[in-house]
């Protein structure tokens, strides 16, 4: 198993009487494409930002590069090695392209040249004009620029597809994957949109309301989870399952729905015991273990 | 690259403030024309009943008497102080992080310790405010054979100076507003309450003692002493001041 | 620049390596990949699909245990020697009647085309009630 270029464990943030983040954990594999998924306001964002050194924990661990990301010699550092596309494409106004491509090269001391001039080249942006002179989805493609030029060995990037045609998303995308299959980037994505976890993730976290509840290769869940779909000749009994892995069962009229996260088999085999009429193995997207598993936690919150 | 984007960001904004303080210069000597002519003809009692008015009046006809006491007491005392604190206020507010109110998270994300965006503001500001001190006061032994006087360089950088220092402890000011509100309006509007505050307490309760009252250079015009535990006590508040931004902005989160 | 091998589905719930070994083996049962084919290198491959370059080394890996393809090392991945292709024309001819007498029973019993359709698709994608799992 690759070593985790980054470690998080028990992390809890609170502002105030709000708990942003209530003992999060994630292990991010050096040179994976990990996509970070959860609800707006689940604490992806304080998380990436503790990581880079912007919000300091209130208790747990937080590493990358094996340094302390809430010590703010080892944060410098860490920093080094790190590049980051922000939410809101957060950038000087007033600098040209070109000047905060200067800037930014002036900084991070491992920056590729040939790297920015190529992506300058590729992804069609204007040298001269200035940055509030840029649409949003230029200022998107010149942020990805600036990570993937930083010559960091890891890039985190917050909703970076967000706003973007699906031309230019498969542009970006393929110039991610390129880096990491060239250079071993790690890569840490979170976003909503799943299709672009689908396609290019090769690990999955799922977190709500700062808590970690899925974190494994993507492989791993499309390979468990099953959606387990049982007709009853009647009403749909409420089975309580002894298989473990039952994520979420729902039952409408004569047909039980089961998520399962492991041993589909075992609760195929008790549905069969309990009559069922048709029993079928399926598989599910990562769009429904998201949801199921989400909601699950939600009314196991609220219960 | 950090420096050079600190000089970047205010760098309008100094080139205008300089400007003005220029013009203003220039205005004040050039008016020292019609103030020769008028002064001889003014009589303090015009003020009537009311003491203070008169005393103040009085005060200003006697130090406008000459040349070097018009631009003290106009100039020096007045109207270039409220400028190089107003002044220095607006270039030490707004984040030392970002420009225009953008770009903070990117500063942030950039390996690039907090400090050091706060070292780079804060020296540049410095700089700038020693040059808006300085330079306008060196003007005015420069201009002042046009309007047939002469001027010590001498009083000119003594009074720049001491202006300078008041300048800076607002500009450090600033920057702690800053580096607490972020907002560059709500730094400005801070400090410049705290201008307030600090000067009108000065008139109220120190008879005659204060930073403002000091760093204005009476004391140097009446009697060619320096107002030495002032200046340390202004040099020493600029210093705490940035050391407080500094670590504030070291702590907090974004 | 690869024609043989297609962009994967991602939203399927079938893993991308399985897809693209797939498809490498359909290529090579179409005679699209000969013998001795080279296949396009793993990290072009990632570039021009978009997606992982572990994916695509996972499906390589794979193909190589399975015994349908090379990994020479430094030189690239090249579809195995003619005669294990030749086996599997053979094995697919030969698979061909017991298909046809299977699908003959299904129908008899009353399924549709379709149901029939998707109780194979479920089955080769390791999903059936038999429940045997693969990756």
């Amino acid at each position: 198993m690759a070593d985790a270029i980054v470690e998080i464990a028990d992390l809890r943030k609170t502002y105030g009487r709000v708990e942003a983040l209530a003992g999060l954990n994630l292990r991010v594999p050096r040179g994976a494409i990990c996509g970070l998924l959860g609800r707006n306001g689940a604490g992806k964002t304080t998380a990436l930002k503790t990581l880079l050194g912007m919000v300091r924990p209130t208790s747990g661990t937080i590493t990358a590069h094996g340094l302390a990301a809430d010590v703010p010699e080892q944060s410098l550092e860490i920093r080094r090695r790190t590049s980051f596309v922000s939410e809101e494409r957060d950038l000087y106004s007033s600098m040209s392209v070109a000047g905060i491509v200067r800037f930014a090269s002036g900084l991070y001391p491992r920056w590729r040249a040939d790297l920015a001039a190529e992506y300058l080249r590729k992804l069609d942006l204007p040298p001269d004009r200035s940055v509030k002179h840029l649409s949003r989805g230029m200022r998107t493609k010149l942020a990805w620029l600036l990570a993937l030029s930083a010559g960091a060995e890891l890039v985190i990037l917050d909703e970076p597809t967000a706003g973007l045609d699906p031309m230019a998303t498969e542009e970006l995308l393929q110039l991610l994957v390129g880096r990491v299959a060239r250079d071993g980037v790690t890569a840490l994505l979170s976003t909503h949109q799943l299709a672009d976890i689908e396609q290019v993730a090769d690990h999955v976290a799922i977190v709500d309301r700062g808590r970690t509840l899925v974190d494994a290769p993507l492989d791993d869940l499309r390979a468990t989870y099953r959606r387990v779909q049982v007709v009853f000749a009647g009403d749909a009994p409420q089975i309580a399952f002894a298989a473990r892995g039952v994520v979420a069962a729902r039952s409408a009229g004569r047909v039980l729905t089961v998520l399962v996260r492991a041993d589909a088999d075992g609760v195929a085999a008790e549905a069969r015991a309990r009559g069922a009429v048709s029993v079928d193995v399926l598989p599910v997207t990562l769009k429904e273990i998201f949801l199921e598993t989400v909601a699950e936690e939600k009314s196991n919150g609220l219960a | 690259m950090v420096w050079h984007k600190a000089w970047h960001d205010t760098r309008w904004r100094f080139a205008t403030l300089f400007a003005v303080l220029v013009a203003l210069t220039c205005f004040h000597v050039f008016e020292w024309l019609d103030v020769q002519r008028l002064v001889p003809t003014l009589d303090p009692s015009v003020a009537g009943g009311n003491a203070t008015v008169r005393s103040a009046l009085a005060e200003a006809i006697a130090a406008e008497q000459t040349f070097r006491g018009y631009i003290w007491y106009q100039w020096f005392d007045q109207n270039f102080a409220t400028c190089i604190v107003l002044f220095a206020a607006l270039l030490g507010s707004g984040s030392a992080l970002s420009t225009s109110g953008r770009g903070l998270l990117f500063s942030l994300a950039l390996p690039v310790a907090r400090g050091r965006w706060l070292e780079a503001r804060a020296a540049i500001g410095v700089a700038q405010v020693l040059a808006l001190a300085l330079v306008p006061s060196l003007l005015i032994p420069l201009l002042a054979p046009v309007v047939g006087e002469s001027y010590s360089v001498t009083d000119a950088l003594v009074h720049g100076a001491l202006l300078f220092v008041l300048g800076s402890v607002f500009l450090a000011f600033a920057m702690l507003a800053s580096a607490i509100v972020d907002d560059f309006g709500r730094a400005i509007v801070l400090t410049a309450v705290a201008a307030i505050v600090v000067g009108m307490a000065e008139v109220a309760l120190s008879r005659g003692h204060g930073l403002f009252h000091a760093l204005t250079g009476g004391a140097y015009y009446r009697s060619g002493t320096l107002p030495w535990p002032e200046l340390v006590l202004g040099v020493a508040l600029t210093g705490a001041l940035i050391y407080g931004a500094a670590a504030h902005l070291a702590r907090r989160d974004f | 620049m690869n024609s043989v091998i297609l962009k994967p589905n991602p939203s399927l719930g079938v893993p991308i390596y399985l897809q693209l070994m797939e498809q490498v083996k359909h290529a090579i049962e179409t005679g699209a990949l000969k013998a001795g084919d080279q296949l396009p290198g793993i990290r072009p491959l990632a570039e021009e699909l978009v997606i992982n370059a572990n994916t695509v080394a996972k499906a390589y890996r794979e193909l190589e245990h399975e015994g349908v393809i090379e990994l020479r090392h430094g030189a690239g991945a090249f579809v195995s020697a003619k005669a294990h292709g030749q086996k599997l024309a053979d094995r697919v001819r030969s698979a061909q009647p017991l298909i046809a007498s299977t699908v003959e029973r299904l129908r008899a019993k009353g399924l549709s085309e379709e149901e029939i359709r998707r109780l194979f698709e479920a089955e080769l994608a390791g999903f059936g009630k038999t429940g045997e799992q693969r990756g």
